[in-house]
């Protein structure tokens, strides 16, 4: 096929993929069991999801019209739980190994995730023609998960495999929940955050600590982990991609230092992820305490981890010659610590998260673009209060609350803050100011309306979410998601606009998304 | 929409001492003094017969040929009037043994007479057996509750697979489901052995939705606080967000994923905390009791199995004491061709008349959904059938019936009886939809009785397995997620 020539073969053959599917599936559908003694649980969920853009991109990215296939992503997302009990009983040794362990479950958990992307295959020329190959993702298929747990001695649950674990009490953005790294590259920021979690090759212990009732403490268990995978974070791809926002070094012909050192050196001869090891001293690994005292529960967690957001500096290759551009994601120490309660007599939960960040990596143009330099290192401190209210407003909906979510993220720098800057570039030359302090809010509010107002059709779930970065960035997000199973439809329209800071980055991506789904 | 009105024909109004069945009218008689006979099917032409056995929404959709009932009879007819035809024998000493020892407080709450404090826990068994119909409104109403609740701790420790609820139009099939496995114990009215937990709870529960896919993995866990005042602990895994986030109970009367079923709408008819609502006894009502007629059993056998045997657990094989509910005559009315019943309503059940104690309660809560509640048990035994609804404006909003089972489980030396809900039918009267809960859910999504990889309502009592209250533990609820 010719380079440019539209790719219509893959569109008619998901068209058809999707006839044939809808032709044979069931009305009513259900999660089934493979197996007569319910040991063998399988589930999935089959999405379709078209995104509009809704305005003309900005800055450096590829130049599409208005109104143009910004995202097609299907995702087939098939799961499997299987219990073992069963299995390891019917073994010569498993009644012994059973009794012996005290094992009270047993379990095995499969999922294999396959996502497309069209939009590179029919959607806009420039996507085919500006782009490089290596930058269209039209495909992503992985072992999402799969793991073994079994749960022994009565106190000691051990999960082994690939898996994610998350730690904190925040929605949407993330505070504590630093263990799995995010890929933004394939489908964007918009994707949910567990479609966007990288899993890892992790084991993860559970073990139930003696409870102490007369000082109120009425739950208390130690969790901890261990994660030997060097995957790391996968940023938004860069410009022309349809996600793409811009970024050092480019262009790099606008970045003094750079080019002084290009000047000296010469040009990076390639540009190099800094991984971790798949080793025990490399690995991620963390440990927490939680404790539930009277009606409130609270954590205490540490953990070594490497940071989302990379620095980048301009280095030598391991053979002292080579200059190299080279993308770090220097390993970060956090110590951190939830709570959540009720607030007594009310139809409300206070949540919040406090956390240090240390050793985190930061950008300096004079620093890292200077061979030879050392890029710069702070400590940060995060905290986030969250408030979630279920209200009756009955003349809005009789039969349903309408739950509102309240967050206020705050972050502070420590240290000296001069030339401190993000790695991206509004205009060229001009990287993005950093803040020693940055606030964060969010709000949404959801309900869901019965069938019977809609003609038995669909229940009709409409939520609204609302960002302030108060770097004076805003996103609204209206979504409305019809319900009828074993089916969803989902219409829903972003809008970002404000400073270029912050959420504000990404303010060409206005889009209006369709998304249809068919659950088992 | 007619009003509720409990003045009504039908409502006897008087205070008459219950007395385990001593005055109580048997269902022979029922059915004689209401010109019904046994295998008799109420359509909308005979709806008259049953004006005064059912509340008065139900008897309009009888009227309107969307609910019809088939008349059943109990062996022995006396079943639900004498404890030992329902119960095993040490549940019926248990009853025995409570008779005097306690009594409720002004919140509604239960306490020791000899102490005037709240025992925790609380014996095994119907805690006021003797029910003087005299005493104030405000506590023989409580009473009737904590006897309905009591019951429930006949089962233990349970473990349910495959409880499916289902909301649907009037007519058409049903466009809303869940499937769930359920985990409960109950530390109140416990059999022997009373579990040893530090926590001073009542009963702990956990939900796991099993689907639709997109709510596979969800969980709840629930603790309830012995403390009168203490509203639940609420914690809810979503698998969206792979994390453990805490939730308020305080909307237990927010549908459920949009259904026509509340939180507080599960067995034994509220299963929300006693001393939240103020109730209030109104007085006795002849009504018709629900029993689903079992797999299998003949057209023209109208013997209305209340106390079937349960069968072995398949899930469990090697439990002895596992054991699965029988599967039931499931015939909805969105399966009919053409369809003449209300798609939530069932005809595999049989209704046996009985007399009734009325019971008003009232949310303490102010911003409850709902404003009353009319609540029936059948006299002899407090088995919960009918609940009414009222909104806060005063309409009569839903209208609920309940199906339950004493289950009996052989378990070789002796019988065991677990009393629990295995189906309730909700209609909401406003916007007409209704929702079925059943415990065999396989049986509404396609699989019917017999076929194979068939998810089956298991449910096993009194496990007997050490440490199964560490299942409830907020540590352990991190390991459930998927």
């Amino acid at each position: 096929m010719r380079r440019g020539e539209k790719r219509w073969y893959v569109l008619v053959g998901l068209v058809g993929w999707l006839v044939v599917s809808f032709l044979t599936v069931r009305p009513v559908a259900g999660g089934m069991y493979l197996d007569e003694g319910n040991t063998l649980f399988f589930t999935s969920v089959f999405t379709n999801q078209y995104r509009l853009r809704t305005q003309n991109p900005l800055s450096f990215n590829a130049k599409v019209g208005d109104w143009t296939m910004m995202q097609h992503r299907t995702l087939v997302d098939p799961q499997l739980m299987a219990n073992v009990l069963p299995w390891i009983r019917n073994q010569r040794w498993g009644a012994n190994l059973i009794e012996g362990l005290n094992i009270e479950s047993a379990r095995f958990f499969f999922n294999y995730r396959l996502e497309y992307e069209g939009a590179y295959d029919y959607g806009p020329k420039v996507y085919r023609d500006d782009v490089p190959p290596s930058l269209q993702k039209t495909t992503r298929q992985q072992i999402f998960e799969a793991w073994g747990d079994v749960r022994i001695f009565g106190a000691l649950n051990l999960r082994v495999g690939r898996q994610n674990l998350s730690w904190g009490q925040t929605n949407g953005f993330r505070l504590l929940d630093q263990i799995n790294p995010l890929d933004n590259s394939f489908g964007g920021f918009l994707l949910s955050l567990d479609e966007r979690r990288r899993p890892l090759n992790m084991v993860r212990a559970t073990l139930s600590l003696p409870t102490f009732p007369d000082w109120g403490i009425y739950d208390l268990a130690v969790q901890g982990f261990i994660a030997p995978d060097s995957r790391l974070p996968v940023a938004g791809a860069a410009p022309p991609t349809p996600w793409g926002t811009g970024g050092a070094p480019q262009p790099a012909e606008s970045i003094p230092t750079l080019i002084s050192s290009i000047g000296e050196f010469g040009a990076p001869t390639d540009t190099v992820l800094q991984r971790p090891d798949k080793s025990l001293e490399d690995s991620r690994a963390g440990v927490r305490l939680l404790m539930t005292r009277n009606d409130a529960s609270f954590s205490l967690a540490y953990l070594s981890t490497y940071s989302d957001a990379p620095t980048v500096s301009y280095e030598f290759a391991p053979n002292g010659v080579d200059p190299v551009i080279k993308l770090r994601f220097p390993n970060v120490q956090i110590l951190g610590m939830t709570g959540s309660m009720p607030i007594p007599g009310t139809y409300a939960v206070l949540r919040g998260e406090v956390a240090g960040f240390f050793g985190e990596p930061f950008f300096i143009e004079e620093q890292n673009f200077a061979a030879g330099k050392r890029y710069p290192k702070r400590d940060v401190i995060r905290g986030v209060i969250g408030l979630d209210h279920a209200h009756w407003i009955r003349f809005l909906n009789p039969n349903n609350t309408i739950n509102f979510g309240f967050q206020q993220f705050y972050s502070n720098i420590q240290g000296n803050m001069d030339g401190i800057k993000a790695p991206i570039q509004e205009i060229p030359g001009r990287f993005l100011d950093v803040d020693r302090e940055s606030f964060l809010t969010t709000f949404h509010f959801l309900t869901v309306y019965s069938a019977a107002y809609f003609k038995n059709l669909f229940q009709v779930q409409p939520i609204v979410a609302f960002f302030y970065d108060w770097e004076g960035a805003w996103l609204f997000q209206p979504n409305i998601i019809l319900i009828r199973d074993p089916f969803r439809f989902q219409m829903q329209y972003t809008r970002i606009w404000g400073r270029f800071a912050g959420i504000g980055t990404l303010k060409d991506k206005d889009n209006l998304m369709f998304s249809f789904s068919y659950l088992m | 929409m007619s009003e509720w009105g409990v003045a009504g024909s039908g409502l006897l109004l008087g205070w008459v001492s219950s007395a385990q069945g001593a005055d109580i009218p048997t269902p022979p008689e029922l059915t004689e003094k209401y010109g019904l006979s046994v295998g008799m099917n109420i359509t909308a032409e005979s709806a008259n017969l049953i004006k005064d056995l059912v509340p008065g929404l139900a008897y309009e959709r009888t009227t309107r040929g969307e609910y019809s009932f088939t008349i059943g009879e109990f062996d022995p007819p006396d079943l639900l009037l004498r404890p030992e035809n329902h119960w095993d024998e040490e549940f019926v000493q248990a009853i025995k043994q409570n008779a005097g020892k306690f009594d409720v407080d002004a919140d509604g709450g239960i306490i020791a007479r000899s102490t005037g404090k709240r025992p925790w826990p609380m014996p095994m068994g119907q805690p006021f057996p003797n029910i003087d119909l005299t005493e104030d409104p405000a506590k023989v109403g409580a009473k009737i509750m904590w006897n309905a609740k009591a019951m429930q701790g006949s089962c233990g420790e349970e473990e349910q697979y495959g409880a499916l609820q289902a909301s649907m139009p009037l007519k058409g099939a049903f466009d809303r489901w869940l499937t769930v496995r359920v985990l409960r114990q109950r530390i109140d009215f416990h059999r022997p052995p009373v579990p040893r937990i530090k926590r001073p709870l009542i009963f702990q529960e956990i939900f796991f939705l099993t689907g639709p896919a997109d709510s596979f993995g969800v969980a709840t866990l629930s603790w309830r606080w012995q403390d009168p005042k203490k509203w639940d602990s609420v914690w809810i895994y979503a698998p969206a967000n792979r994390r453990v986030f805490r939730a308020t109970s305080a909307n237990r009367s927010d549908s459920v994923l949009g259904t026509e079923f509340t939180p507080d709408d599960g067995t034994p008819l509220y299963s929300g905390k006693v001393e939240m609502m103020k109730w209030k006894y109104i007085g006795k009502q002849d009504g018709l009791l629900p029993v689903w007629r079992l797999w299998g059993q003949a057209p023209d056998d109208y013997v209305a199995n209340l106390t079937s045997y349960g069968e072995p657990s398949l899930r469990y094989p090697h439990v002895p004491s596992a054991f699965q509910r029988p599967d039931k005559d499931f015939k909805s009315g969105y399966q009919e061709d053409p369809q003449v019943h209300a798609g939530w309503w069932n005809t595999g059940v049989l209704w046996v008349p009985v007399r009734m104690l009325v019971v008003e309660a009232i949310p303490k809560d102010p911003y409850y959904a709902y404003g009353r509640e009319i609540l029936w048990f059948e006299e002899g035994s407090n088995t919960p059938t009918w609940k009414t609804v009222f909104n806060r404006s005063g309409e009569q909003w839903r209208q609920m019936i309940h199906l339950f089972d004493y289950l009996h489980f052989d378990t070789g030396d002796k019988i065991t009886t677990c009393f629990d809900g295995n189906a309730g039918f909700f209609a909401d009267e406003i916007v007409n939809r209704g929702t079925t809960s059943i415990g065999s859910g396989d049986q509404m999504l396609g699989k019917p009785h017999g076929s194979k990889n068939r998810r089956v309502g298991t449910a096993h009592f009194n496990f007997g397995r050490p440490g199964f209250d560490q299942n409830f533990r907020v540590g352990r609820f991190l390991e459930y997620g998927k």
